[in-house]
């Protein structure tokens, strides 16, 4: 069950970081940029990203004859839950105050 | 006038008059004293490492990296198409633009710098806008209109009107005048002054920090006094001792070790525990209550558990059925739901629902419901007790009140 577990959440944690990449970066983020920024292989990125597209979270457009990627609405939404989720996690780790 | 053209291997330079090429790999040095004057700009093809100091109208280098041992200053851009620019000394620059890894020994200061990568400025870095993709880390001061980053923002001192970074935000102390916007975490180890702040995932305040308002979707932390607008959390809220703000809105629990002073309301879905003195518009908590006093000018509405060590004065208090107070309450207003326990009240109208438990009652108007139990009343006005309820002494019509603790 662990074992299933962790690996997801990895993977998610990767996700939000490429959204948040885009995200900074209206309309300049090409591959090479993204992947100098998530300090990831392009062909690794390449499948992260069209992992991405597939469920709708970015897009791919034309900007100044480059390819860039756009975060869409479902992917602003999915950073928000994303994080929400990260705090809550950390505060079900925190001890409580009967040291339970 | 024909650029100069760098051979491959090492090449004394002093001052050029015009432009300089290269189409490989090309060290230069000054041919005298510590720096090369370039009146043109800089091409380059391959990598380019100045053993010294450099001052040019342009720098480009389209394939390759950049090292220089001096200070390097470039009227006009910096441009490191795809690789990474390690300056050991001071950069000024009109603007920078670096592929991967902009790297900077001194002070660094330009228009715009726009990274790729990352950014290592082990001084400060003045500009009016940085943009980088992934970390963004300044031991000195980071002086900005806006600064983003993709990942890691940190800083020991921010001056900026805007601050953003997709994964966290450290910075020791500064200001902040408009947004901070982060989508993980922000930590301020000293004192932030900001417009707004909003964190994703968990925010961390140093003390002395002070603000608009804040809203974070986990939690909110801070280890001293602080003071903000309107807060809204998802999680947790912690504050240290002397929070001052307008209102506290949290999903889960919210705790104050000392003091906390809010001019607005204090909402909790889960608990709320202050170990000094609340002071509050209202209240509306869905769990336990836990104070040294608080005095609310509004309504005090609370679903657990009410603890007090010096009483909770509210214009108006609703204690639940089942409830349980412990400590004095005065208030306007008071109704003691059904199957309660409390302890003494001070009220203007004190309704005490059908087979509550409640200590010494001081009210001008008292209402005691069936089955309910009273340890002694005094009132200046009306009491009603009905008939199976129980007064452990007879009720007695005062003049006027003992006085309230709050």
């Amino acid at each position: 069950m662990m074992r299933g577990g962790a690996p997801r959440r990895e993977k998610n944690d990767l996700y939000a970081r490429i959204l948040e990449v885009i995200k900074r970066d209206p309309g300049r983020a090409r591959i090479t940029r993204i992947s100098y920024a998530v300090g990831m292989p392009v062909d690794r990125l390449k499948t992260a990203l069209g992992r991405l597209a597939d469920h709708g979270l970015v897009l791919e457009a034309e900007f100044e004859e480059a390819r860039v990627y756009l975060v869409t609405e479902r992917g602003l939404r999915f950073l928000d839950a994303y994080w929400l989720l990260k705090g809550f996690t950390g505060e079900l780790e925190q001890p409580t105050r009967t040291g339970k | 006038m024909e650029p100069r053209h760098l051979p491959r291997g090492r090449t004394a330079l002093g001052s050029v008059d015009g432009d300089v090429t290269s189409d490989g790999p090309a060290t230069i040095y000054p041919a005298t004293g510590d720096r090369i004057e370039v009146s043109g700009s800089l091409e380059l093809e391959g990598d380019l490492t100045v053993e010294g100091g450099l001052s040019c109208d342009a720098l480009t280098v389209r394939r390759g990296d950049l090292r220089v041992q001096g200070p390097l200053l470039v009227r006009h851009a910096l441009v490191v198409r795809k690789g990474r620019a390690e300056i050991e000394a001071g950069l000024t620059a009109e603007r920078v633009e670096v592929a991967r890894l902009l790297r900077c020994g001194g002070e660094a200061e330009a228009r715009e710098f726009d990274v790729g990568g990352e950014f290592r400025a082990e001084r400060s870095v003045k500009a009016e806008v940085v943009g980088v993709g992934g970390r963004l880390d300044v031991l000195g001061t980071l002086t900005a209109r806006r600064a983003t980053a993709g990942g890691a923002l940190r800083a020991a001192r921010v001056e900026a009107e805007e601050v953003e970074a997709g994964g966290s935000i450290e910075a020791g102390q500064g200001t902040v005048q408009g947004k901070i916007d982060v989508g993980g975490f922000f930590e301020s180890s000293g004192a932030v002054a900001f417009g707004r702040l909003r964190v994703g995932g968990r925010a961390v305040l140093g003390p002395g920090s002070r603000g608009g308002d804040i809203a974070v979707g986990g939690q909110l932390r801070s280890g001293g006094p602080v003071e903000f607008g309107d807060v809204e959390v998802g999680g947790l809220v912690e504050l240290g001792p002397g929070a001052k703000g307008r209102s506290i809105e949290v999903g889960g629990r919210v705790s104050a070790e000392g003091a906390l002073e809010l001019t607005g309301r204090l909402e909790s879905g889960g608990s709320a525990r202050i170990t000094g003195d609340l002071s509050a518009l209202e209240i509306e908590v869905g769990g336990s209550f836990l104070a040294g006093s608080a005095v609310l000018t509004g309504e005090a509405e609370v679903g657990g558990r009410i603890e007090t060590a010096r009483g909770l004065k509210a214009s108006r208090i609703r204690v639940p059925n089942r409830g349980f107070v412990r400590g004095p309450i005065v208030g306007e207003e008071v109704v003691i739901g059904k199957d309660s326990e409390c302890g003494p009240v001070w009220a203007r109208h004190l309704l005490v629902r059908p087979r509550a438990k409640v200590g010494a009652v001081h009210a001008e108007r008292v209402e005691v419901e069936s089955g309910a139990e009273v340890e002694s009343a005094e009132y200046t006005g009306s009491c009603r007790v009905a008939p199976d309820a129980r007064c452990r002494t007879a009720p007695q019509s005062v003049a006027s009140l003992a006085p309230p603790p709050l």
